[in-house]
């Protein structure tokens, strides 16, 4: 168990988006002039003592996890919080153990957005829990003997049966059987599961079924209400089909042959129909001096194995490559040649327009991130591939990047590192017909002039539904794109619209700019009768965005109003062209 | 004649050594993993990783056959750390030997069942808390030693209580721990206890906190706590200072952790990781509770040139403590090379012997830098800092606080002793480095000798307790030259191995093994000490027990007798 709490901050912050840079501001001690206040319900009646925690936005450090500020709900489950300083939030029942509505429509849910004015007082902040279900059982080994640290994976069977992973395995203790090979499940939503376990080990190992099957097909569904719970789901592993294999393989240089050392190697076991590109962004291994690399621990099936676009240090390497397929069948596999090619390299200068002045330049560049802009390329061929690559924009504005694949160009800026920026387009050589820059391999590009706007100006925007009601598991955002700036490509900005639907875009340029309210669900179907009704099913198939758009002139500082009507019966949108 | 022996000599040797250059020599590590309580261990994972690669570690996890056994081929010739992880179970029989794997070797790896502590916890209204973090820290061993070193970043062993309340921490070794609810939240969703005081069993504050204790595969149940859920306070400040990574796009480079322990040790009560790339940055810790605090941040480089700031201390008071400035500077470092020198003056039996040694390359060698009087203030960079040289013979060790060192040295094959040790002028001591804060040391040469002799052999009198035999050189010249005492422990036959000797005439005593430093992994030669190395040279005389070392001479059966 100690082995892997490296693992765990590790992995932590690979999901909380750890690429995002921290700029904690701790001691403002300001005094806050808003309220928020609400009741909690558990099935129906007033549900006391339960926190509720107001939670930063965006969780850029570990800090974030905890609430800025938390309430309790009192006897009649009602909360206030007072004295809250404004600013972008999530406000979430935090009641483990029960399933709150939004985790129903949504199971990852993190909460409510919520953003929130200085001076406002925000009412009916209303959560209403129900009891989770458990599931609890005893998980063997082939001989039977209890399997420590086993892993257990959780599918909810959907309305159409689809099974989808339930639980998103943050809650890693849980998820893992205990040192009697023991496991509990709890705060599950009702439903119909369905549970498996696999031993915890590298190279993706299979996952056997309750009660002793590895087909997902053929296990035994659990039925999940409030409050139950389902004990003796044991599981026994099936060791034969657990058996695992090695494969060595020799990273080279395609065009020298020479081998590689220290490219880290990701591979992965692919589902039927999925692409081989999916296969490597991940190291697993690395190549030695040799160029040898060993993929221990597989089981049998078909792989994908290519260069990662950063080693298991997490530097950048310059090298990557197509994507190197291999199936395991009952013996260890050698001879695999994953061919590394060398990447180009990016080169030249950013400037911001409209601002001339060397210093002031050399100021705004000062605040960027060596995470704050990333370059990609991509081609068309399903198999060649290249990661994005972080780099830095140095204060006289000149940049590098490499390890890139032959391709498309493209540079984003990490909108959090990079906050007031904007890519407005990119000048260089070798353009193709659509004014796209294409890299050529084994070509360095030169003399890149990447032209950005920068602005300190805000949106601030409240979006309103007409004709029905947002369906519950509505995720509404808004993106905001200048005009002049070319629609494939970077040089745009987003932001999610709040539970009363408002929204805001900080650091947003001078300019003309269209702002898009788009509304995604998954439950919902808009049907109009010959009467002129409408009516709203619900469905779990992926449908459309309802959209809204509208144009706004942003002037060079302070804020601007927006309002943005989505109209909820209209017929869901086409993609935009 | 002679010099022409000599040359012939010197140059058979050279050769040899151009001959192990030439091709890489590659080749296999064998091993078995073995449960104490014979349980199958064939889920246990084995990890090889070779000492000292900066470069991304290509430690290899090794599947084990139904009996246990392990093969790890293709490897290059290296110094290996083997070690073994299988759920629930610790590595046994911590022990004061250097445990370095090199081609050839077969390796055991004896794994124990771990302790579990187990209980439940509340809230001030009796219900059960849901999904809070635990922690049980170890802050003394099995014999009662306090435990000074931090084990990982966490510092202590996690789990979480479950929808009763109800935690379990298993695989712990056997000792003494202290509990307490984590104020960080790493894992659950939706914790409503992150940034809360930490309660500790029994449902206090750490100043009242009872320590519990862990047999040997033990279950130490009843572990309740009533959680207090106090807010507390929070300690705020800034980090500055050189951050060796800020502009590498990697997370771990550019990460800083900032810490707050119990002063004098190593045990965590709140951290934060923050992931930077800017020159200063803000950090907060909440839920603190009134009290003593020590708190640093640091910063961990990939290859290992870490940067910390000097541990601050704090107190809490029943307000917040904001504006805490932490300054973070790059650690001190000690880079130098190894040459290999031929023997000189060789006898014709003594050349035969020489060249039946084990091949060597200079990039086995494992090497470490040990502080010559023992801390009194606490590691604060992580692992274990072994590095080895590179191929050319060149090394760095990395991530030292000011300090005077020596290096310790773990030789390849047979043929090789250390002949001497040559910092730049003004930095020695007796081959003791001195080093101030952040320093970059470069030039050290440290000379070894082709030739070098090995004693085997047994102590004929009777092992009690850990006992270790010294090698001490009787020539006056040699009494304060640290590099010519050398030390090994008794097996409790009282056999015993002294490798890697320069030819001359010792004394040999056997005594008492000296008691593991707190916080060090090896025993800390006797001979470092200069008082300790008089007393131990006075003694070794009285003994009467003389061997006088030849180049190469390997000595199989000695028998050393027991002092009256």
């Amino acid at each position: 168990m100690k082995k892997n709490h490296s693992l765990w901050i590790t992995v932590c912050w690979l999901i909380f988006g750890a690429t995002l840079s921290a700029q904690t501001n701790p001691a403002t001690q300001k005094i806050g002039t808003a309220t928020i206040s609400g009741r909690i319900t558990l099935e129906d009646k007033p549900a006391a003592g339960v926190t509720v925690g107001l939670l930063k936005a965006d969780t850029v450090s570990q800090d974030d996890l905890a609430p800025v500020q938390r309430a309790t709900t009192d006897s009649e489950g009602r909360y206030r919080m007072t004295s809250v300083v404004g600013g972008r939030f999530r406000l979430q029942a935090m009641a483990p153990g029960f399933v709150t509505d939004e985790q129903k429509t949504d199971m990852f849910s993190r909460g409510r957005n919520l953003n929130l004015n200085d001076g406002e007082t925000v009412e009916n902040m209303d959560f209403k829990l129900t009891k989770g279900g458990v599931i609890s059982g005893k998980v063997t080994d082939g001989n039977g003997r209890p399997l420590i640290a086993g892993r257990l994976q959780l599918f909810q069977i959907q309305a159409d049966g689809r099974k989808q992973q339930a639980q998103s395995g943050m809650n890693f203790v849980m998820m893992q059987t205990d040192d009697r090979g023991e496991y509990r499940l709890y705060g599950l939503m009702e439903g119909r599961y369905v549970v498996g376990a696999s031993v915890n080990a590298p190279g993706q190992p299979k996952t056997t079924y309750h009660p002793n099957t590895m087909s997902q097909e053929e296990a035994t569904v659990i039925t999940v209400t409030p409050g139950s719970e389902s004990r003796d789901i044991d599981i026994r592993l099936n060791a034969e089909k657990n058996k695992t294999f090695s494969v060595t393989a020799r990273v080279v240089d395609a065009e020298t042959g020479q081998p590689v050392p220290s490219l880290g190697i990701g591979y992965r076991l692919l589902r039927t129909g999925e692409p081989l590109t999916n296969a490597f962004i991940s190291p697993q291994a690395t190549s030695d001096a040799r160029g040898t690399v060993r993929l221990d621990n597989l089981s049998a099936g078909r792989y994908g194995a290519g260069v990662a676009s950063f080693n298991p240090n997490g530097l950048s390497v310059d090298y990557y490559s197509e994507a190197t397929a291999f199936e395991i069948s009952e013996s260890d596999i050698e001879g695999i040649e994953i061919r590394a090619q060398r990447g180009v390299t990016v080169s030249g200068v950013a400037v911001i327009e409209g601002i001339t002045d060397p210093a002031l330049t050399a100021n705004l560049f000062a605040q960027l991130t060596a995470d704050s802009a990333s370059a990609s390329s991509r081609t068309n061929t399903p198999n060649n591939f290249s990661m994005p690559r972080n780099f830095k924009i140095n204060r006289d504005g000149t940049f590098r990047v490499s390890g890139l694949g032959p391709g498309i160009l493209s540079f984003y800026l990490n909108q959090r590192a990079a906050t007031g920026f904007m890519v407005v387009r990119v000048e260089a050589e070798g353009r193709n017909e659509n004014g796209e820059v294409v890299l050529a391999a084994g070509q360095p590009l030169t003399g890149v002039r990447m032209v950005l706007a920068y602005g300190t100006a805000a949106i601030r925007g409240q979006a309103q539904y007409v004709n029905g009601t947002l369906p519950a598991d509505a995720r509404v955002n808004v993106q905001l794109r200048r005009a002049d700036v070319p629609a494939r490509g970077p040089g745009g900005r987003s932001a999610e619209v709040d539970a009363r639907g408002r929204f805001v875009l900080e650091g947003v340029p001078a300019g003309e700019y269209e702002i898009t309210l788009m509304s995604f669900s998954q439950m919902r179907t808009v049907t109009t009768a010959s009467d002129g009704t409408t009516t709203v099913t619900m469905n779990s198939g992926q449908s459309r965005p309802l959209m809204a758009r509208q144009k706004v002139i942003v002037p060079a500082a302070g804020e601007v109003p927006v309002t943005m009507t989505l109209d909820l019966a209209a017929p869901q949108n086409p993609p935009k062209e | 004649m002679k010099k022409t022996l000599l040359i012939i000599c010197c140059m058979s040797l050279f050769l040899t050594a151009l001959a192990q250059q030439a091709p890489r020599r590659t080749g296999s590590i064998n091993g078995r993993v073995v449960a104490e309580d014979g349980a199958l261990v064939s889920g246990a994972r084995v990890f090889v990783s070779a000492i000292g690669d900066r470069t991304p570690s290509p430690s290899r996890n090794i599947p084990l056959d139904d009996d246990g056994n392990f093969t790890v081929n293709n490897l290059e010739a290296r110094g290996y750390r083997v070690s073994a992880s299988l759920p629930g179970y610790v590595t046994a029989g911590e022990d004061d030997s250097w445990r370095v794997a090199r081609l050839g070797d077969t390796v055991t790896v004896m794994l124990t069942k771990g302790g579990v502590i187990t209980g439940r916890v509340t809230n001030q209204s009796g219900e059960p808390v849901i999904g809070v973090m635990m922690q049980a820290t170890r802050v003394k061993d099995a014999a009662g030693k306090p435990i000074t070193v931090m084990l990982n970043a966490m510092g202590g062993s996690l789990s979480a209580t479950d929808d009763r309340g109800i935690y379990r921490i298993y695989g712990l070794s056997a000792g003494s721990y202290v509990v307490a609810t984590q104020n960080a939240n790493m894992i659950v969703n939706g914790s409503p206890y992150a940034g809360l005081v930490s309660t500790f069993y029994p449902s206090n504050t750490r100043e009242g906190a009872t320590e519990v204790q862990v047999t040997p595969g033990g279950e130490t149940s009843g572990i309740d706590l009533r959680f207090r859920g106090e807010t507390g306070h929070s300690i705020s400040g800034k980090v500055s200072g050189a951050v060796p990574g800020a502009a590498e796009s990697s997370m771990v480079a550019r990460g800083v952790s900032v810490r707050l322990t119990v002063p004098g040790t190593q045990q965590t009560l709140a951290q934060s990781f923050v992931q930077t790339g800017r020159e200063q940055f803000g950090f907060e810790l909440k839920g603190i509770a009134n009290g003593e605090y020590e708190i640093s941040a640091a910063n961990f480089q990939p290859d290992g040139t870490n940067a910390t700031s000097p541990t601050r201390r704090i107190t809490v008071r029943n307000a917040d403590v904001s504006g805490v400035e932490l300054v973070l500077a790059s650690l001190a470092s000690i880079a130098g090379k190894f040459v290999v020198e031929p023997a000189a003056g060789l006898k014709p039996d003594e050349q035969a012997l020489c060249v039946k040694g084990r091949p060597a390359a200079l990039n086995e060698i494992v090497l470490n830098a040990q502080t010559v009087a023992p801390r009194k203030t606490f590691q604060t960079t992580m692992g274990i800092g072994d590095t080895a040289p590179a191929e050319d013979g060149a090394f760095t060790l990395p991530s030292l606080e000011a300090g005077q060192y020596r290096l310790q040295l773990n030789l390849p094959g047979d043929g090789w002793y250390v002949k001497s040790l040559a910092p730049p002028a003004s930095k020695t001591a007796n081959a003791a480095l001195t080093l101030s804060a952040g320093e970059k040391l470069s030039g050290v040469v440290v000379t070894l000798a082709e030739g070098a002799a090995q004693i085997r052999g047994k102590w004929q009198g009777k092992v009690t307790g850990k006992m270790r035999v010294h090698l001490v050189p009787a020539d006056v010249a040699a009494a304060n030259d640290v590099l010519r005492y050398y030390e090994a422990p008794l097996s409790s036959d009282g056999a015993f191995t002294l490798t890697h000797l320069a030819p001359g005439k010792y004394w040999l005593v056997v005594k008492a093994a000296q008691a593991l430093v707190e916080g060090e992994r090896l025993v800390r030669p006797l001979a470092w000490d200069a008082t300790a190395r008089a007393a131990l040279r006075k003694e070794a005389e009285a003994a009467q027990q003389a061997v006088e070392l030849s180049a190469c001479m390997r000595i199989s059966e000695y028998k050393l007798a027991a002092s009256k």
